[in-house]
Parts: C-alpha cells; sequence; structure tokens
C-alpha cells in the first residue's frame, strides 16, 4: 500500500517532501527495479506547448560559457548526482518526460511527427522545408554583412523581392563539400520532424553581390568592423571559382519569426510558459543522438540552435530549430571531417588518461584512415560507425541522459527512410562527381542500417501495436516487429512468447505463439475465462497486460519485454489498446 | 607560428581573467546578472499586464528534472558540491562576462598585429620564471627575428633578454645580436665531480650581463655554419641561504672556489655547425638534429681564467608506428683551461637540469667533461589535425656522467640514472608547453616550461 502510495505521488510528480524513510523504500525499489502493478500507469499528458504567450526576451549563447558548463561544471554535477548513479545500478535510468503512451512524442513546437509517422513521398522529401526556390536572380543581392573569421567567408543579403539569406560557401579547394553535406542533412532533420532553416543550393556569378550601406563584417577575432571595398575583394578571393565562373554556395533563408536566440539543451527557458519540460529530458533532444551520430552531426551545441516566437493562428509562441548543418556527414567549413570526429570529442580527458595508461600501444581505428577518397564527401565512412558510441563535440545534457528507449526512438526516425528517400536527398546535394554521390548513397544506408541493427537489439523491437478485429468476432493484437522489417534478423529463427496478467493475476506465462505479426485476442480471454478470476471478465474494470518478447534464435535466448495494455469491454467483447510500456 | 600563438594567447587570457574572477571580480558581475535578470523580470512582467496583448496561455507548472525522493537522496552530494558551485557561480559569470565583452579578442588583437608578425605572449623557464616575451618577424629585413624577454620566478630570479636573429646580410650570411642580463638567485652546488653528494647542497647566486654578436651562414634550410663573439660579465654572490659552496672536495691548498671570490669578466669566441632536418616542428616524428659548438674564452683585465670548450649534440626522431616516436640523443662536453689558467666552476660542464638528467637538481653534478645519453619515447594522448593542440605523452630515460678527463675514464661506467614520464602540448608549428617529471636515486623533481 505504501508502495503504490509512493509510485502514484512519483507519478503525479508530487513536490512535497515525503520524507527520508519513503525516499528509501523508494530507492529500495528502484534498486531492485521491482512493482508489483500490472496496470497501466497512464504518462503525464503534456499540454499543447504553442499557446499563445508573450514574447520572450531574446538572449545570445556563449559559446565559452557552455563549454565551461556543459565540459566541467555538469560534469561535476553529476559525479555528486547519488539518485543518478542508483538508478543507473539499478538498470532504471530516468526516461524522458514527454512521452505519450506508446513512447512517441506529439506533435509540438519541437517536433513534428513526419516521416515516420506516415512515409513521405519522394517530393515531399526533395522539398524539405523549402516554400520557395531560393533567391531571386532578378536583380542584385545587397550584402548586409559578412562573416571573415573561419576559412571560409559568408555574407548576410537581401534578394531583390526582400527575402533575407545568409549565404555561405565551401571551403576553398573543396567544393560542394559543406554545401552538400548542409542541404542533405537538414533535409533529412526536416523530414525526420525537426525545425530546420529553409537551405537552397545557390549558383551565381559575382556581380550580383552589391555591397549595402555600412555593411558590417567580422573579422578573425570576432570583432565587428566595417567592411570596405577591399575588404569585399579580398573576401571573394577566398571564395572557390567554379570553372563557368560561377559560384557555389547554400542560401539559408531567415528563419520567420523573431529570433530569440539559440535554445539550451537543458533546463527550461524561464520566460516561456509553454517550456514545461526540462530539455535534457525531451525524448526528441535526446533521441537527436541517434540522427547525429548517423549523419556524423558531431556539433551539436546551444549556438547551432534557434529560437523565433513565431505568430500563427492568432497565437504567439516559441519555435525551437536546428541550425548549422555545414559540419556534417564528411564535411566540415574548414574541409574535410577530421579523422577523430565522432570518436572522440575535442578534449577528450578521458581518452586521453586511457592513451596515457596504454603507453600508446593500442592505435585506434580512426588513426588509420587515409586521405579521403571524395573531396566533396570529405570522411563521412560506415567502416568504423559505431551508432551507441560515436562522440558529439561536448557533453550534451540531452545526450547524456540518453536511454535505449530514446535510442530506439530515434533509430526509428533513422530507419524511416527508404533507400529511394536518401537516393533523392542526395541528388539535393547536386555533386557533380556521380561516384561522389554513389559513395555517399551506400555509406548513408549502410550506417543507417547499422543504427536499426544497434539499437533494436538494445530493446525489444516490436512495434505499431493496434487491435483488429474479423467478422467471425475474432480480434488480433497486431505489431511489427522492426527487426523482421528491416531485413536485420532471419524469421526463420525468431519466436515470440508472451506472458498475460489479467487484473493484476498472472494468467499464463512464456506462451510461445507463431503468428508473425499478430496475437489471437480470443485465446487470451480463453485463459482468462478458465481461470480462477474468469468471473471478472464481466465487470467494468478489466485490466490486461500482455508481456511480449521476442528470441532470434529459436527461443534459446529472449529479449527484453514490451509489455502491451488493453482494456475489453465487458459488453461488446471488444479490447481497446491504453498504451505499451518497454524494457529499457 | 602566430596563428598557434593567438589560440594559446586567447587560452591563457581565459585563465587569468578566471582566476582573477574567482578572486575579485564575481561578486560585482553577480551583483550586475542579478540587477540584469531583475529587470528582465519586470520588463515580462509588465509586458503580461498589458491589456493591449493577447491573454497568455495559462501558466503550466514546469516538470523537474528531479523528483522528491531524487532530492533527498541527493542532499548528501549537494552538500559535497557546494563549494564547487560556489566555485562556479564566480567563475561562470566572469567567463561570461569576457566573452560577452570580447575581453579575450580584444587583448589579443591589442598584443598582436593584424599581419600576425607581431605578438606578445606569456612564457615561463624553469630556471629564470614566468613573464612575457615580445616577438616580430620581418624586422628590419625579410626573415629577420627580433625578440624580447623578461621574466621573473621564486627568490627574485630574473632574465632581460633582447635578440636579433638572422639579420639577412645577403648572400646566405646572416648577423645575429643578442644582449641579456640574468640573475640566478638560487643556484646548487653539490661539488665538483661524479660523485658529489647531495648532502654537500649548498647554493649561490649568479648575476650574468651577456652582449653576443654572431655571423654566420646557410647552407640550404638545414645546415648553418657561424662564429660568435660574446662579453660575458659574471658576479657571483651569497645564494639565498647564505650557504657558500662547499670547498670539502678540494685539495687542503686550495681554499677557494675558482670564480666565487671575484667578478669575472670573459670574452667568447665561438664556432658553431648546426644540422636540422626534422620534418616538422612541435613534433618531430623522423630526421636529425645536430648542434657543434667549438670556443675558447679568455678573461678580460686579468689572465687568471681562461679556457677552451666544446660541445656535441644530436638528436635522432624515429617513426614507430602511428605517430608513436623514438627519440634519441646523445650529447657530450669537454672544458679544458689553457696552461696556468683556471675554469671558474660555473662555466664547468654540468648535469641535472631539464635537458639533462631529469630527476636531479640543476647542476647536481660539475666537471670538465659531460658524456649524457637519452632515449625518449612519444606517443599520442590528444591528436588533433591542422594548427589544433595537441597532446603527447612521453616516457624518457637519461643517463649521463661528468668526469675529469672522459678520454681517461671507463666509457660505460659510473653513469647516473634518471628516468620518468612528460607532456608535451604543442601545435605542428611548435611546442606551447612540456610538463616532465623525473625520478633519480636522489630525488624526483617537477619542470615546466612555456612557450620558452
Amino acid at each position: 500500500m505504501i508502495i503504490g502510495f509512493i509510485f502514484r505521488s512519483m507519478n503525479k510528480r508530487t513536490t512535497k517532501s515525503s520524507g527520508i524513510t519513503i525516499s528509501m523504500l523508494v530507492s529500495i525499489i528502484v534498486l531492485t527495479g521491482c512493482t508489483t502493478s500490472h496496470r497501466f500507469q497512464s504518462p503525464l499528458v503534456l499540454p499543447d506547448d504553442r499557446q499563445d504567450i508573450p514574447q520572450p526576451e531574446p538572449r545570445v549563447i556563449y559559446i565559452a560559457e557552455d563549454t565551461f558548463e556543459y565540459g566541467f561544471m555538469r560534469p561535476t554535477e553529476r559525479i555528486f548526482d547519488l539518485s543518478r548513479h542508483l538508478r543507473k545500478l539499478a538498470g532504471n535510468p530516468k526516461q524522458a518526460l514527454n512521452i505519450d503512451a506508446f513512447g512517441g512524442v506529439a506533435d509540438s513546437s519541437w517536433f513534428t511527427n513526419r516521416n515516420a509517422l506516415k512515409a513521405m513521398t519522394l517530393d515531399e522529401i526533395k522539398r524539405g522545408p523549402a516554400t520557395g526556390s531560393g533567391p531571386d536572380h532578378s536583380g542584385f543581392w545587397i550584402i548586409s554583412s559578412a562573416k571573415t573569421e573561419g576559412f571560409t567567408p559568408g555574407f548576410n543579403i537581401t534578394d531583390p523581392k526582400g527575402v533575407k539569406y545568409v549565404i555561405k560557401f565551401d571551403p576553398y579547394g573543396f567544393s560542394e563539400l559543406s554545401s552538400g553535406a548542409e542541404i542533405i542533412t537538414s533535409k533529412i532533420f526536416y523530414a525526420a520532424g525537426y525545425n530546420v532553416p529553409e537551405n537552397y543550393i545557390v549558383y551565381f556569378k559575382p556581380e550580383i553581390l552589391q555591397m549595402g550601406e555600412s555593411c558590417i563584417m567580422y573579422d578573425e577575432y570576432g570583432l565587428q568592423c566595417e567592411m570596405t571595398k577591399e575588404d569585399f575583394q579580398q573576401l571573394l578571393q577566398k571564395i572557390e571559382i567554379l570553372p563557368d565562373g560561377r559560384y557555389r554556395a547554400v542560401a539559408s533563408k531567415y528563419i520567420s519569426g523573431r529570433p530569440l536566440g539559440g535554445f539550451r539543451y537543458i533546463g527550461t527557458r524561464a520566460d516561456d510558459p509553454n517550456d514545461i519540460v526540462p530539455h535534457e529530458h525531451r525524448r526528441e533532444l535526446r533521441g537527436l543522438y541517434v540522427m547525429c551520430a548517423w549523419l556524423k552531426h558531431f556539433d551539436i551545441k546551444d549556438a547551432n540552435t534557434l529560437d523565433t516566437y513565431v505568430e500563427a493562428n492568432g497565437r504567439g509562441y516559441v519555435k525551437h530549430y536546428l541550425i548549422d548543418f555545414g559540419s556534417t556527414l564528411g564535411s566540415t567549413t574548414m574541409g574535410p571531417m577530421a579523422a577523430f570526429r565522432g570518436h572522440e570529442t575535442e578534449f577528450d580527458a578521458g581518452t586521453a588518461l586511457g592513451n596515457l595508461i596504454k603507453l600508446g600501444l593500442h592505435v585506434k581505428s580512426w588513426e588509420k584512415t587515409g586521405e579521403v577518397a571524395y573531396p566533396s564527401i570529405g570522411r563521412y565512412e560506415a567502416f568504423d560507425f559505431n551508432p551507441g558510441s560515436t562522440k558529439m563535440n561536448y557533453s550534451n545534457p540531452a545526450i547524456i541522459n540518453l536511454t535505449n528507449l530514446d535510442g530506439y526512438w530515434g533509430a526509428k526516425l533513422v530507419m524511416s527512410f527508404s533507400d529511394e528517400q536518401l537516393q533523392v536527398l542526395v541528388r539535393e546535394g547536386q555533386y557533380s562527381d556521380p561516384a561522389a554521390e554513389t559513395y555517399l548513397l551506400n555509406t548513408l544506408i549502410r550506417r543507417r542500417d547499422m543504427t536499426g541493427r544497434y539499437w533494436f537489439r538494445r530493446v525489444n523491437p516490436l512495434d505499431h501495436f493496434k487491435i483488429s478485429s474479423a467478422a467471425n468476432e475474432q480480434q488480433w493484437l497486431d505489431f511489427t516487429d522492426l527487426g523482421i522489417k528491416h531485413d536485420f534478423w532471419s524469421i526463420e529463427q525468431t519466436r515470440y512468447r508472451y506472458t498475460l496478467h489479467f487484473n493484476n493475476k498472472k494468467i499464463k506465462e512464456n506462451m510461445q505463439f507463431s503468428d508473425l505479426s499478430s496475437l489471437l485476442l480470443n485465446k487470451l480471454v480463453e485463459h482468462v475465462r478458465n481461470h480462477d478470476v474468469g468471473k471478472e471478465l464481466s465487470s467494468n474494470s478489466s485490466h490486461w497486460e500482455i508481456s511480449l518478447q521476442v528470441s532470434r534464435n529459436n527461443g534459446k535466448k529472449w529479449s527484453k519485454w514490451v509489455k502491451v495494455y488493453c482494456r475489453r469491454d465487458p459488453q461488446s467483447g471488444k479490447f481497446h489498446l491504453l498504451g505499451i510500456k518497454r524494457q529499457n | 607560428m602566430f596563428k598557434h600563438l593567438k589560440n594559446i594567447g586567447q587560452i591563457q587570457v581565459l585563465i587569468i581573467v578566471m582566476i582573477m574572477g574567482i578572486f575579485s571580480l564575481p561578486q560585482y558581475l553577480i551583483g550586475q546578472e542579478k540587477k540584469e535578470a531583475e529587470n528582465k523580470t519586470t520588463t515580462s512582467a509588465t509586458k503580461t499586464k498589458d491589456p493591449t496583448e493577447s491573454t497568455p496561455a495559462k501558466a503550466h507548472k514546469r516538470l523537474k528534472g528531479h523528483e522528491t525522493w531524487e532530492n533527498v537522496i541527493n542532499i548528501p552530494g549537494q552538500i559535497l558540491y557546494f563549494p564547487i558551485r560556489l566555485l562556479y557561480s564566480g567563475v561562470k559569470p566572469v567567463i561570461a562576462f569576457v566573452e560577452r565583452n570580447e575581453i579575450s579578442s580584444r587583448i589579443i588583437d591589442t598584443f598582436s598585429s593584424d599581419d600576425g608578425k607581431r605578438a606578445v605572449y606569456p612564457t615561463y623557464y624553469s630556471r629564470s620564471g614566468g613573464g612575457f616575451k615580445f616577438y616580430q618577424k620581418d624586422f628590419l629585413t625579410p626573415g629577420t627575428k627580433l625578440s624580447m624577454t623578461a621574466t621573473i620566478g621564486w627568490h627574485w630570479r630574473q632574465l632581460y633578454r633582447a635578440r636579433l636573429r638572422e639579420l639577412n646580410l645577403g648572400k646566405n650570411l646572416f648577423a645575429s645580436f643578442l644582449a641579456q642580463h640574468r640573475f640566478l638567485s638560487d643556484e646548487n652546488f653539490f661539488g665538483i665531480g661524479n660523485d658529489s653528494l647531495k648532502a654537500d647542497e649548498s647554493n649561490f647566486a649568479l648575476a650574468q650581463t651577456s652582449f653576443t654578436s654572431g655571423l654566420g651562414m646557410k647552407w640550404g634550410d638545414k645546415a648553418y655554419l657561424g662564429t660568435t663573439l660574446t662579453l660575458d660579465l659574471n658576479k657571483v654572490s651569497q645564494g639565498r641561504d647564505r650557504r657558500t659552496p662547499s670547498t670539502t672536495w678540494l685539495p687542503p691548498q686550495q681554499q677557494l672556489l675558482p670564480g666565487l671570490d671575484e667578478p669575472i669578466n670573459l670574452w667568447n669566441l665561438n664556432f658553431q655547425f648546426q644540422y636540422n632536418s626534422p620534418n616538422r616542428l612541435g613534433n618531430p616524428s623522423a630526421g636529425w638534429e645536430l648542434y657543434f659548438n667549438s670556443g675558447l674564452s679568455r678573461q678580460i683585465g686579468a689572465n687568471r681564467f681562461g679556457f677552451t670548450k666544446a660541445s656535441l649534440d644530436i638528436s635522432r626522431y624515429l617513426h614507430l608506428f602511428y605517430d608513436r616516436v623514438l627519440v634519441a640523443r646523445i650529447a657530450a662536453e669537454t672544458t679544458r683551461p689553457f696552461s696556468n689558467t683556471e675554469i671558474p666552476f660555473y662555466y664547468l660542464s654540468q648535469l641535472g637540469h631539464r635537458r639533462t638528467i631529469r630527476g636531479f637538481h640543476r647542476g647536481r653534478f660539475r666537471d670538465r667533461d659531460m658524456l649524457l645519453f637519452t632515449l625518449e619515447y612519444r606517443y599520442p594522448l590528444i591528436k588533433r589535425p591542422g594548427d589544433k593542440v595537441n597532446i603527447d605523452a612521453m616516457l624518457f630515460m637519461d643517463w649521463g656522467k661528468v668526469s675529469p678527463n672522459l678520454y681517461q675514464s671507463h666509457l660505460l661506467q659510473d653513469y647516473h640514472r634518471g628516468y620518468g614520464l612528460g607532456l608535451r602540448i604543442f601545435t605542428f608549428k611548435g611546442v606551447i608547453m612540456q610538463f616532465y617529471f623525473g625520478k633519480s636515486k636522489d630525488d624526483y623533481r617537477f619542470y615546466l616550461s612555456i612557450n620558452e
């Protein structure tokens, strides 16, 4: 009873102090990971976060501040987070807070379920977030400011129609490298469900660029100064000219709405009342890791995000964007991605310590990589890809909290891209070398499959549950085995079994069944009817828990469980799906 | 060269400001932050009350990262974390302040030229302490390097140096000039000879002013032949603990160390040959480094001191595999007096500093001749491409001995040994910082150098 009270308290997210005794009891429960309830505990229903709010204050994300906080302070803080260690010991990490009854996330200002919910058409995939066709070439592009720091220059321009764009160029000597990556990756993120800017590949003659009045630039130290014509000419010399005399660049359209600065991967935005879920506990931000690992997007930091205040349908709210995809796939804005990317962080103290102890006798796989095969693709390979241990630039708090379930959710996004869709996306990179295009496509496919295989092995990959009925009053619990759907495991060696609990009582245990994608519910009703609790079938509150497991080796070893919760209407005998719970 | 100096400079400036901030700035800045936050709150509150704006959504309760039971369990951890959090509270606003106001960029901009040829950066020498170095490329003629250094260390060790190198005279002829004053207040002396005892430790202070001019010729990029003429003004005084060097090792009739009792002014004429073929700066993985120096020194205004000195120093870099490098080094030095002259004891060959046997005190062994062998295995800890900062670790072993006459001593016997490990922070343009930990039969020693 006490335990029940505690769990109810936890589910209601009670903030009142429950006392040390209760906490100790809870910690014991967490440690043992046990619970006696076989009833569905509905996750917290969150309000739509696109409700009308006053415009929050813009803010600036400072990279050094962030690096210090995420690189030093937060890791130190986590060392002293005893509950976190306790959860880890118990194999019961804190799960995302914004999940629905089926482990997914609802559409929000952060994320819109797209390709994984319903496969987008090839046209939709190709179009991505685009609402037009890029900057207008009928007149001058007026430069309002320029970026000179780094290896590649960039311009902020206004086209003849008054639409503003950021023009970003490829690093000199590596034509198509970052522009191709930016286009492809942004469209993939869009199709996955994230908010991204509209990016276009543009080709233009230098004459179309014209300096605006009081054009500013940022020098190599990031200091602002006024750009002179000499500066402008010097900038143009840093840009590679194509054989036909044109420049190739990415035109990134200014995001609509009023920019508010980047979002943080931790906490909530204090001046946004809609923002109630700590960002490090948002599934779409935790699961972002899987997407980023696939696409080698190592630089997921606050500075590569943007919040805007948008007004739509009479409501003003904050919309959250991911921006800057130039350093993805095999590219960085300075040239091909360094070999260590994805394997080590920028300053990887842990790895350095390991290297110190190993006396340099262990040569890492990335140290053996040679020159890049395709300069337009950079260093994007599959042979040394590990979907679960790809390292980002620094400790992103959302990614630190990644659980198997977040990874599984992210892997579903990744696996939602078909070969055909990826082919269309790669063509959007407009690579001049067909061999490079083929290489990129094949690598994307291989890394996608490695991602799926990795994460689908870590949890039970039975999904897309629904109840179907036939004319003969037979009802089925239909599901999709994602491992079989994507040909990761053989059908012949796959077996399923279930354990049935009815009103908290175990009715049957480890019953194997042979159907590949469905379980006959009428059979379960029979089990209950033949049991002592059969008379409870006619009561209004019947709780059904069907725990499913899968084996990939003819039943020798079984996977983690996924529990499906149903309710059965005593009058009509119809089953209703309530939700699922998946073992982490 | 300057690219990495700028990066280093930024980090160092940031660290200095952070340290300052811990002790002084935070309170002011925290106050400012609070004021800003209050202002923002006031603004938001005002906006919410504005009747012309649409009615805001009902505020929902924010979810917490930790639940109640987790917070209770975390109390001990929070208590332990409190001092760090306090430090964090101080440092974070400072970092934000530095970045927001582009202080780091502005300082770098102030202390370095736009063309990257001129810069001021911090430096640290284990012998003379920390300070700053001003550096200018292409001074007077293309390729000429001007540097000015001022450092100060514990016990008022000081170094002031102005150096002009590679002044191009045409036809591969180069001139160089050096003016230097150093006050080494804490030099060790343990006696003379290979079997001097640690228990005989004493110390002295050496004030030395030098003026050097040189002329040299380059053969390609790798070889250099040159000559220098130096005027040394030396004065030895009592060390910091006022124990003058021991004379117990001396014959009874000789009561004072040569050079201890009087200021000595010397002129030195030296001939040098250098051959450098490392494949890259910072972290060579192949090639040779060879230095040969031979010269004679005479006292000015008297005939008591005079000697010749010759030294050879050869390093070989061997690439083992994937940037694992073995460095083998052999160095030898011999010092001989002229007839009826003496050698000031601080001009004798010595072992026991960072460039010889690591693990011993500086000047632990002194005598006329010296022989040294070093093996160093370097392997990467953090390996980054381009001009990014790399870190190598190294394991090393040094063997060396001093002798009144190397030719008469047994070549394979009586070596002192030091071993240890170290870290080198570098870019592929130069070494930024080196840190060594050396262990010997006497002791263990730490060595640090920054932008040396």
